[in-house]
């Protein structure tokens, strides 16, 4: 398949040449369990338990890595009950939560539709709901999942600053954002730094404190942000999420190398790799035009297999690294048919002035104006009273 | 597992409504082609995926070295056929591995498997293929096949060391590549139906083959320059005599022009449409003939001037059957040929327009100067009647000289 750039077949030289670097080292105690629940599994795959368990720590390592692969493996592991009529209500919410990260957000709510139905306090599923329906836009509908989880989490003190945090953020992305980031913030604090209980509260608490840094971000206040980063990623340390959003604000702040600094090696990624070129151009850093063409490829790759998940990132590539400001706001605009989060906004509104055509940037000025959103990268601040800066 | 800890991963989780996942998914890529009724592919495989599958990382480290990649080729290939059925009609294609190799993609390295296929070749010629894909369906669902598949023409398909690249993407681009199908969990089974080229793909692709096969096709070009330089000097009685007037030197070129378009029409359509068959030994040998003699005609004259558009004539015809074996190669079915025929023609009277167009004025120019009489005309000529002497050695005798 010529399209891809791929280059001619060889025969490696010698016998030590490494070809590839699989992900995991050696000792890896992730990987070990990992494996051990594969083949545990192989010889039961019907044990419920154990493929949930399974399927968790897939998605949970898709997430950290961005790496798709994972729920991949995470699916397999629910096969037995993939496709039947009802399957478990746990089965229905990690499904859900594999259908969103591969952009199906309507199989995703269908799947928490029928958890909801047969158990309306499941904390969990109102949760997962009002986030996708925060990055789909619908605001209101995410504000309603948010106020039946804080009820939902009423019988257990665990959950109320997660519940908290749900509705801060919806809250902050419709009119409320100074407020909303101020009330989370002090919330955050009253909880103390005591150091979490394990790896899931850390991971938690590092969700928590990107919420926090996205808001900062948005009202401006890049030093909180970068402080919010700083310590989400002393708890997350490998959270592809957390890194790529800090390096894009150290982007808008002019910090190339501290970007670069930040993205480590990590490649693969083509988030990652997305903000290592931008820092790269930023620099004139020599490998740029290698990963120029890299990106290049991968989104080729993407678009041969009809993969929807790069819209956002393919359009940023395309408007700021091949400065092809057509067919990058045609991107931009499939892309926001699916997502509509403030980077969605930010990458059609600059492609649609970069290609002169002020009429595309109209369905985000009216989401702005609806919902009152405040972001100061979309030039909005405040717009509670009267929009603009 | 508490409710806490669920809740947690999935609230850590959903923050990638953030940022989409970002690596590249498990993708593999499948390439066939069919030729006639042999089915040939290459298959290119992550090296991640077969290591997940199959635990190729023997010691364990994290690190996948040819060793241990090369140790394992039997189990990779076995592994990967089993979950692949071709077929043509409803004959079994059954795969024959030739080789693994290595190839480098935008997200790592991937096996690259080689293989020709058995069991088919019975089919009827115009049967369609159909693939049966399954690999990594089990361990990972939402991994996909794309897949491939081009029929060409050629009787011959070498799936070990692939083929003449530059035939082979014409005889593709004639007879029709598919796009790129996905196949899936839910989609294992794609049929790829054999297209007639469109027209327009025709013709385009007969005229720029035929623009191309007159500009690399050396004796060609050296016999139509050999004929064309007396248009705007020549020796007479052992004395120059240089055409004043351009006028004069196009209206000489025109005609020679005609008369070879007009030669090598008739045989290139005679031959294409197998009314006459010469043997392409002949062929070539008296193409070289033609350029020898046209050559040695601008150191002492063989023929008069006036006589120039009767040899172009004459050897015309000759030239005609070469460019009728460009097509008769390509196998063309009678369908296609008469369109193909005439756009290939047309493509040859473009190049040949082309590099008369460069060439008149440029020797008109020169014409008066020492360079142009002893350099072009004479050392030049010398040149070409050694080369065309060469290649009459070469294709009379079937030997290479160089």
């Amino acid at each position: 398949m010529p399209s891809l750039g791929i280059a001619a077949p060889f025969l490696p030289e010698s016998d030590a040449q490494v070809l590839e670097r699989l992900p995991w080292t050696p000792g890896d105690a992730q990987a070990r369990e990992a494996r051990a629940r594969r083949v545990a599994l192989a010889n039961d795959p019907r044990n419920l338990a154990l493929a949930l368990e399974a399927a968790h720590a897939d998605v949970t390592r898709a997430r950290a890595e961005g790496d798709p692969r994972f729920l991949g493996y995470a699916q397999a592991a629910l096969a037995p009950w993939w496709d039947t009529a009802e399957p478990p209500p746990e089965v229905l919410l990690l499904r859900a939560a594999i259908r969103q990260s591969l952009h199906d957000f309507e199989g995703a709510l269908g799947d928490l539709r029928a958890v909801l139905d047969r158990d309306p306090a499941n904390a969990q599923a109102w949760l997962t709901q009002a986030l996708i329906q925060q990055a789909r836009g619908d605001y209101a509908e995410a504000r309603r999942s948010c106020t039946r989880l804080l009820a939902a989490a009423r019988r257990s003190t665990a959950l109320q600053l997660t519940a908290f945090t749900c509705s801060s953020s919806v809250a902050s992305f419709a009119g409320e954002a100074a407020h909303s980031y101020g009330t989370l913030r002090a919330a955050v604090e009253a909880e103390g730094d005591a150091a979490p209980a394990d790896r899931a509260a850390a991971a938690d608490r590092a969700w928590i404190l990107g919420v926090l840094a996205d808001m900062a971000t948005r009202l401006g206040d890049a030093a909180a942000a970068r402080i919010h980063y700083e310590n989400a990623l002393a708890l997350a340390p490998r959270d592809s999420v957390l890194r790529t959003a800090y390096a894009d604000l150290l982007l808008d702040q002019g910090e190339a190398a501290a970007a670069l600094r930040l993205l480590g090696g990590e490649t693969r990624n083509d988030g990652v790799l997305l903000r290592i070129a931008l820092a790269e151009r930023a620099l004139g850093a020599p490998a740029l035009a290698a990963h120029v063409a890299d990106l290049r490829d991968r989104f080729a790759a993407a678009r041969l297999r009809n993969d929807q998940r790069h819209l956002r990132e393919e359009a940023r590539f395309t408007l700021e690294l091949l400065h092809e400001a057509d067919a990058a706001l045609a991107l931009a605009q499939r892309d926001w048919a699916v997502q509509r989060e403030p980077e969605d906004a930010r990458v059609l509104l600059a492609a649609a002035a970069a290609a002169g055509d002020d009429a595309a940037a109209a369905p985000v000025r009216e989401w702005i104006a609806a919902h009152r959103v405040e972001d100061v990268r979309l030039g909005v601040r405040d717009s509670g009273r009267g929009g603009g800066e | 597992m508490s409710a806490r800890i669920a809740l947690v991963v999935l609230a850590a989780m959903l923050a990638t409504a953030r940022t989409a996942h970002a690596h590249k998914p498990s993708d593999s890529y499948l390439s066939l082609r069919v030729a006639g009724t042999a089915v040939g592919g290459q298959w290119d495989i992550a090296l991640r995926d077969l290591d997940y599958a199959l635990d190729l990382d023997t010691d364990g480290d994290g690190a996948l070295t040819w060793g241990e990649v090369r140790g394992q080729a039997a189990r990779i290939t076995a592994y990967a056929f089993t979950h692949l059925q071709l077929r043509l009609g409803v004959l079994p294609c059954v795969p024959r591995p030739a080789d693994l190799l290595i190839d480098q993609h935008s997200d790592g390295a991937y096996a690259v498997l080689r293989f020709a296929t058995d069991g088919c070749e019975a089919a009827p010629e115009d049967t369609s293929l159909t693939v049966a894909y399954g690999l990594f369906f089990d361990v990972d669902p939402t991994h996909r096949g794309l897949v491939n598949v081009a029929y060409e023409r050629a009787t011959e398909l070498r799936a070990s060391t692939g083929y003449d690249a530059e035939r082979g993407a014409l005889e593709t681009m004639l007879a029709g590549r598919s796009e790129v199908t996905v196949l899936g969990p839910d989609h294992r089974d794609a049929t790829f139906a054999r297209t007639a080229p469109g027209a327009l793909a025709t013709v385009s692709a007969f005229v720029e083959n035929g623009v191309w096969h007159i500009w690399t096709g050396f004796d060609h070009i050296l016999f139509l320059v050999s004929l064309l330089l007396p248009a705007v000097a020549r020796r007479r009685n052992g004395a120059w005599s240089v055409v004043p007037r351009f006028g004069d030197a196009l209206g000489e070129t025109v005609r020679v022009v005609t008369a070879f378009t007009v030669a090598h029409s008739i045989t290139l359509t005679v031959a294409a449409l197998g009314i006459v068959d010469l043997p392409s030994r002949l062929v070539e040998s008296l193409i070289a003939v033609s350029v020898a003699v046209a050559a040695a005609n601008n150191l002492a004259p063989v023929f008069e001037a006036r006589h120039t558009w009767r040899v172009a004539l004459l050897f015309g015809l000759i030239h005609g059957f070469g460019f009728a074996s460009v097509l008769t190669d390509l196998g063309l079915g009678r369908r296609a040929i008469a369109l193909a025929l005439v756009s290939f023609n047309v493509g040859v009277e473009l190049g040949q327009l082309a590099i008369v167009t460069v060439l008149l004025p440029l020797a008109f120019a020169l014409r008066r100067t020492a360079g142009f009489r002893w350099g072009v005309m004479t050392a030049g000529s010398v040149a070409i009647v050694l080369i065309a002497i060469g290649w009459l050695g070469e294709r009379a005798l079937g030997v290479t000289i160089f």
